[in-house]
């Protein structure tokens, strides 16, 4: 690579870390996101950088505290859809039978449904919390872990290695987590990055929506302030700027990691 | 013969499939907690009230039956009445879903020719200048949620170069085709993400189509290019894609249910959210069938297709 390509990679990946950096530790910078200084959607002023929202709040206050929620709750359950899904398509690829026809049936469904639906039917049933979140997360991010687990267990299972191991007397539990998964891993975590992604697609999608804790969230400041967007616009672009950097680093940035780590 | 055989047969995987899908839409909207008769009371009512409530939207029964007359009704076109207003589902559900559908056709018509096109050309000349932008353009695009796209949007096209209304409202009584200009924001929105996730799509499916045999053996023959891509690799690239474009319609009704939001379009959208925070659960019930109908129904569209163009599939069948 040229020193060129080297800089604008070194580049990005800072501004990366900083959006990643605002999101996790704002919290800890942020004044008061909550207390009303001044009225609403004023401009940019000493006391207030970035000016007001909707409700005259400190639009800076709410942008430090507003990304917490949308980095820890996608990871843990974008861990867990995998690790769900893993499960299920090694043991529908290799038993095949009436549970591989349950799974894929269900996998079909989950994936033909918008996920915002899923969201909203446990939005309903639930209320917003953050176990609701890791279900909605778990259940859309699940049947394309399996699938993909599923289509590479059905072709690992007719190598030679695997039957070899099966002929010599390993049980199925020692095949499975022996042979199979170190050889099918590759190609299922390869859109861990893409997932999680989605993942805080979703998250975010709750607050914008309107079901978020009710405390800030960067999807939830774009649907407060789009009102008044001509009057000022920070209220809208800086959460929409961060969270679009957040989704993408993590859609091309951790997908390229897993490659690199995996190879 | 056995085209009409393989029709009838996604036909019926269909109706199981929709069928699935009801019973994960009861399951989680009724058999989980959230109860509608204490919601549309409000906080301050007597647990007699509720009772009351209850028995009147008839929710005091137990869930197995109300499951069978919920669909039971479908089947008719009845799903039953809102909790909030008291109205037929399908009455409030019709000018919204008709304004959504509106937003998704439009895409859809935008998207879909726009997909082919650029995933014929990046599979065409794989890894190509070209090729190598899209991709890139395309990973940034399908990455960012699409209500951020939307909000960028408004900032830039109603804000900054004030050229386009930020608000999509139609004229009282009428669609918003008569007024085309607050459909391009939200289009565009909706288009950026699914014609550069389909495009992808399209170009593995080109690169596929392109290593065939008889796609090769075309070009060995000495046809034209326009000749090979349209009589030979199209049609062998388009059944694979067929099924995306139903994943597409699928991702577009999601698409527009935040979407819509930013515009003040509308559409389901409301319908949905106003329906989660009232507890309104035939509301959010009957549209998550019909939604699922639709996407459905757009499957076994594709399958029609696929056997409309398919060769090997018309041999088979005569």
């Amino acid at each position: 690579m040229s020193r060129l390509r080297w800089v604008a990679v070194g580049c990005l990946v800072l501004v990366v870390l900083a959006v990643v950096g605002v999101a996790l530790f704002g919290p800890l910078l942020a004044g008061a996101p909550e207390q009303i200084v001044g009225l609403p959607y004023s401009g940019p002023s000493p006391a207030s950088p970035l000016g007001t929202d909707n409700s005259g709040r400190d639009v800076l206050d709410r942008v430090l505290a507003g990304g917490r929620p949308l980095v820890v709750v996608p990871v843990v359950a974008t861990v867990l859809a995998t690790l769900l899904g893993l499960l299920l398509g090694l043991a529908g690829g290799y038993f095949a039978g009436v549970v591989d026809t349950v799974v894929s049936r269900l996998d079909y469904v989950l994936l033909g449904l918008p996920p915002v639906l899923i969201l909203l039917v446990l939005l309903h049933g639930w209320g917003y919390s953050a176990t609701t979140m890791t279900a909605v997360v778990v259940l859309t991010g699940t049947p394309f872990v399996s699938r993909v687990t599923r289509a590479e267990t059905l072709r690992a299972v007719e190598d030679g290695y695997v039957v070899a191991a099966y002929a010599t007397g390993d049980s199925h539990l020692s095949v499975i987590f022996r042979e199979i998964l170190p050889n099918i891993i590759r190609p299922v975590l390869a859109d861990f990055g893409t997932r999680l992604a989605i993942a805080v697609t979703l998250t975010a999608a709750a607050g914008f929506l309107g079901f978020g804790s009710g405390g800030p969230n960067w999807g939830a400041m774009i649907s407060e302030n789009v009102e008044g967007i001509r009057l000022t616009p920070w209220g809208v672009a800086v959460p929409a700027v961060l969270l679009g950097v957040m989704t993408v680093a993590a859609n091309l940035g951790i997908d390229r990691l897993v490659g690199r780590v995996l190879r | 013969m056995t085209g009409l055989r393989f029709l009838v047969r996604r036909l019926g995987a269909a109706v199981a499939t929709l069928f699935v899908v009801a019973v994960v839409l009861f399951a989680g909207s009724e058999v989980l907690p959230g109860d509608a008769a204490s919601a549309s009371l409000g906080p301050d009512a007597t647990l007699e009230e509720v009772e009351q409530r209850r028995a009147e939207l008839g929710v005091d029964r137990p869930w197995p039956g109300r499951f069978v007359e919920w669909i039971a009704g479908a089947i008719r076109l009845d799903l039953g009445v809102s909790s909030v207003s008291g109205q037929p589902v399908v009455d409030l559900v019709a000018a919204p879903l008709a304004a959504t559908g509106l937003l998704v056709a439009v895409t859809a018509a935008v998207s879909v020719p726009l997909a082919m096109g650029l995933g014929l050309v990046s599979g065409l000349r794989r890894d190509g200048r070209l090729d190598r932008t899209l991709s890139a353009v395309a990973v940034v695009a399908v990455s960012i949620p699409q209500f951020v796209v939307a909000g960028l949007l408004v900032l830039v096209f109603a804000d900054l170069l004030p050229v386009l209304p930020a608000i999509s409202l139609p004229p009282l009584g009428g669609t918003a085709l008569d007024r085309p200009e607050i459909l391009v924001l939200p289009v565009t929105a909706l288009t950026l993400f699914g014609a550069a996730w389909a495009s992808r799509i399209v170009r593995a499916a080109v690169i596929d189509a392109d290593a065939t045999p008889h796609v090769e053996a075309a070009r060995l023959a000495g046809l034209p290019e326009r000749v090979v891509v349209w009589r030979h690799l199209l049609p062998a690239a388009v059944p694979p894609c067929a099924q995306t474009f139903a994943w597409l319609l699928s991702g577009l009704f999601g698409g527009t249910a935040v979407v819509e939001v930013v515009f003040n379009y509308p559409g389901l959208s409301q319908t949905l959210v106003a329906a989660v925070r009232n507890h309104d659960t035939a509301v959010l019930e009957g549209v998550g069938l019909l939604l699922a109908a639709i996407i459905v129904v757009a499957f076994v569209l594709a399958d029609v297709v696929v056997m409309a163009v398919d060769p090997r599939l018309r041999v088979a069948g005569r």
